[in-house]
């Protein structure tokens, strides 16, 4: 029965439905705007920060076309097996956001013992160098060398600052320069494989915004261009290589007992609710179909058919039975198919010509209404309709 | 076994207890075996739900829409306490609103649940298992069984015509000679003499018997009693149909109650059977007085069957039943060439022998279709409805032709529609 009742309720309005979806509406609406905004927001804030095909301000497209002339050969990844694949001994390797880097990834990078230029790494530090940390120093300026590392010297005043460096610096030639505040913030030392690393307080001399001023572009030549491949690796956050350590590994302890621990709470939740206090309890539901169906129907199939000749031979012969009751109601019983009106009794002439007297109608008028041609079209059938109407209630109201 | 919501929210405060105080796989362990445990010892120590003595009493009829009680009498024969829940389960039908009821039983003691039922729907409505579960004294764990506790309650025809009854009745005790007769005709057998009471018709005093007593005395006459009456309904296909919000057969059942009250008051004899390819539910001879309850007992589990009707077997059936002369009523559908072909052939028999009403079960819906106007798809809806109306009016006319007598109407007026039929031949003396 409520298969039944469900079948039959009301078609939803459109205004009901909209009523019934703008609150879920709102809410997708508010999202979806939410992660467009979010996603313009953080595609300008880092699309581009030394991309080597980067045009606008933070971009280095520039630092990469005049490494190109120089004849440096440059290959852009971003992912750290493609940058160990790319990147050998006597090779440079550009890590622009060394900090997104793991631990693990770091050990990858360093284990190249390619040539490393770091901007500005932070956390990373001292994975890339032991022993030296970064520590905070005034915004970047213009500032002199102050070193004997021959690319400075050539280069001279260059724009640096941000992150300054402190520790041992575990090289010969190795080198604290461009000091701001006082912390060096171009400090060259090795990597724990011995390999040459240069580290950056920031990236503003690489940028296409200050590349042409000062000694920026001959500093960044200087550190870039003295290899023949330079690869330039972008970093993006990564998931755990496999055999990499998960990352439930770098969770405090605490919190991975404790979520175990809900888990086993969920689960006991799931046996609690999961029990049913007694089966389920089913019954046959009786078969209800509407008794119009059939008759519905055959009005769908008439107007499919466009079996208009049939339509008005059968609004007439009803008109005409209602007319006149005492005619016997003939005509074929069903099943058996009749396409023409003959299949309905004749219109008696007596009928016709009361009816015209009754109503004031002309004779000719009547009969064609009763007994005419069939309309041409679904509007002529329609209008038929209501002209047998508006006969039949001159004929009831003299 | 079962657990509760508490065990789920033990574990949970575990979950602060390892994270604060051990956080490893030890400590998980541990928190969980004691979360576990303890369930299990409450479920152990909960009363069992086995030994719970389960009975039921309560009503076994209701018309239906009405409310029925069924009460389940428990008694806790363990030797714990038993606290809990109780479910009686009905199926959704029986429209039971308060299945589940808490339980606190001492050992020894007894109570009884309450379910009230409002079936929506007719027939035999079977009580499914009583269930109980019994949680421990921690609650955080508990047992649960069920028990079989057979029960039926039978959701009678609901009846709605009666309201049609004091009226009806009233226009038979005027036939009847009861009350003043205001018309001449009514009824053929000689009654009684009384006096004249102004409103009598002149032509029905009785000069001889005025001359005798010196005062005008009138005769009174009384329809015929003790007739037959059989009531035939169609439960094949076409009885399934639903018009307005209830099967056809439902409004049938409605006539042939109301006619079964009316032929009841007057005195005639009421034998009922319900038919498609067989006989689904029959009253015969029902003693003095239990007419309408063995018909409505019989009809609350008839249901309409998706099959053609057998009319030959059922002219056959008819024939069986009623020997001599009766008045046969077949509640049926006019709009169906099962009609035709079915019952036109073999309705010559039945109406040389007795007085046919064949009773239909009408569609307002089909009255609004022909009245559709305005566009193409309205106007094609019409014509289909006007077809169908058409065959109607034939298939009545040709029943008429061949000496029955059809009545055709929506299903709220066809019980008035029926007893109006069955008063006018009363009062003809063609019963």
């Amino acid at each position: 029965m409520s298969s039944a009742r469900t079948s039959d309720q009301a078609p939803e309005t459109p205004a009901a439905r909209w009523r019934r979806w703008r609150g879920p509406a709102a809410v997708g609406a508010v999202l979806v705007l939410a992660a467009v905004v979010l996603g313009i927001v953080q595609s300008s804030a880092n699309r581009g920060t030394l991309d080597p095909e980067g045009i606008d301000a933070d971009g280095a497209r520039a630092l990469a076309r005049l490494l190109g002339d120089q004849g440096v050969n440059i290959t852009s990844v971003r992912t750290t097996d493609a940058a160990t694949d790319a990147a050998g001994p006597g090779d440079t390797v550009l890590v622009t956001v060394p900090d997104l880097l793991t631990p693990g990834q770091v050990d990858q990078v360093v284990d190249t013992g390619a040539r490393l230029v770091l901007v500005a790494p932070q956390a990373r530090t001292d994975d890339f160098v032991p022993g030296l940390d970064a520590v905070g120093a005034g915004s970047p300026r213009v500032v002199e060398p102050g070193c004997e590392l021959p690319a400075a010297q050539r280069a001279g005043s260059a724009r640096l600052g941000g992150h300054g460096y402190t520790g041992t610096v575990r090289r010969p030639d190795g080198a604290r320069c461009y000091a701001v505040d006082g912390e060096a913030t171009l400090v060259v030392s090795s990597t724990a494989g011995g390999a040459p690393v240069t580290v950056l307080g920031s990236g503003a001399p690489l940028t296409n915004e200050h590349l042409d001023q000062d000694g920026n572009a001959a500093l960044a030549l200087g550190l870039l261009g003295s290899t023949d491949r330079l690869v330039w690796y972008r970093p993006v956050p990564e998931a755990a290589a496999a055999g990499d350590a998960p990352f439930t590994d770098q969770l405090p302890d605490w919190v991975r007992a404790g979520a175990w621990q809900l888990a086993v709470a969920a689960v006991l939740a799931a046996l609690w609710r999961a029990r049913r206090l007694g089966r389920l309890v089913t019954e046959p539901l009786p078969v209800l179909v509407r008794a119009t169906e059939a008759t519905e129907g055959r009005a769908r199939l008439y107007r499919r058919g466009r079996a208009r000749e049939h339509a008005a031979a059968t609004l007439r012969a009803s008109a005409v039975r209602r007319l006149d009751p005492t005619t016997p109601p003939g005509g074929t019983p069903p099943g058996e198919r009749s396409r023409h009106s003959g299949a309905h009794p004749p219109v008696p002439d007596t009928l016709v010509s009361t009816l015209a007297h009754r109503t004031g109608r002309p004779v000719d008028q009547v009969a064609a209404l009763l007994d005419g041609p069939p309309p041409t079209d679904d509007a002529g059938l329609v209008r038929l309709a209501d002209d047998l109407d508006a006969l039949e209630k001159e004929a009831r109201t003299p | 076994m079962v657990l509760t919501g508490r065990t789920a929210l033990l574990a949970v405060l575990c979950a602060v207890v390892v994270a604060v105080a051990a956080p490893s796989a030890t400590g998980v362990a541990v928190a969980t075996g004691v979360v576990v445990v303890a369930a299990v010892v409450d479920a152990v120590l909960a009363g069992s739900p086995r030994s719970l003595r389960v009975e039921r009493d309560g009503e076994h009829a209701v018309r239906l829409g009405e409310p029925a009680t069924v009460r389940v009498r428990v008694r806790n024969d363990g030797g714990r306490r038993l606290r809990g829940t109780i479910r009686d389960a009905w199926p959704p039908s029986a429209g039971a609103t308060d299945e589940r009821s808490g339980l606190d039983l001492p050992p020894g003691a007894g109570t009884q649940v309450r379910t009230t039922l409002v079936p929506t729907r007719r027939g035999d409505r079977h009580a499914d298992r009583v269930t109980v579960r019994s949680i421990g004294p921690l609650r955080l764990g508990g047992r649960q069984s069920w028990h079989a506790a057979p029960w039926t309650v039978r959701a009678l025809p609901p009846f709605r015509a009666r309201r049609h009854l004091p009226a009806l009745l009233t226009r038979l005790h005027e036939i009847d000679g009861r009350s003043a007769i205001r018309v001449r005709g009514a009824g053929t057998e000689f009654d009684s003499l009384r006096e004249y009471v102004i409103g009598d018709d002149t032509r029905s005093i009785d000069w001889r018997a005025t001359a005798r007593r010196g005062d005008v005395v009138v005769r009174t006459w009384r329809p015929e009693r003790d007739r037959h009456v059989l009531i035939v309904l169609d439960t094949g296909r076409t009885s399934a149909g639903r018009v307005g919000d209830a099967p056809r057969l439902d409004a049938a059942m409605d006539a042939a109650l109301l006619l079964a009250a009316m032929a009841n008051h007057a005195g005639d004899r009421v034998d009922m059977v319900a038919y498609d390819r067989q006989v689904r539910a029959s009253v015969t001879r029902p003693p003095a007085g239990a007419t309408l309850p063995r018909m409505v007992d019989a009809l609350a589990t008839v249901e309409p069957e998706l099959v053609e009707t057998d009319h030959r077997g059922l002219s056959a059936e008819i024939m069986r039943r009623a020997g001599r002369h009766a008045f046969v009523v077949v509640l049926t559908g006019l709009d169906s060439a099962a009609v035709e072909l079915g019952l036109l052939p073999v309705i010559g028999r039945l109406t040389h022998r007795h007085t046919l009403l064949v009773a239909s079960v009408g569609d307002p819906r089909l009255e609004a279709m022909a009245a559709g106007r305005g566009d193409a798809a309205a106007v094609y809806g019409a014509a289909a409805a006007e077809h169908d109306r058409l065959a109607r009016a034939r298939t009545s006319w040709q029943l008429t032709r061949r000496g029955a007598h059809v009545v055709d109407a929506a299903p709220d007026s066809l019980p008035p529609a029926v007893a109006d039929a069955y008063l006018q031949l009363k009062a003809a003396g063609r019963l």
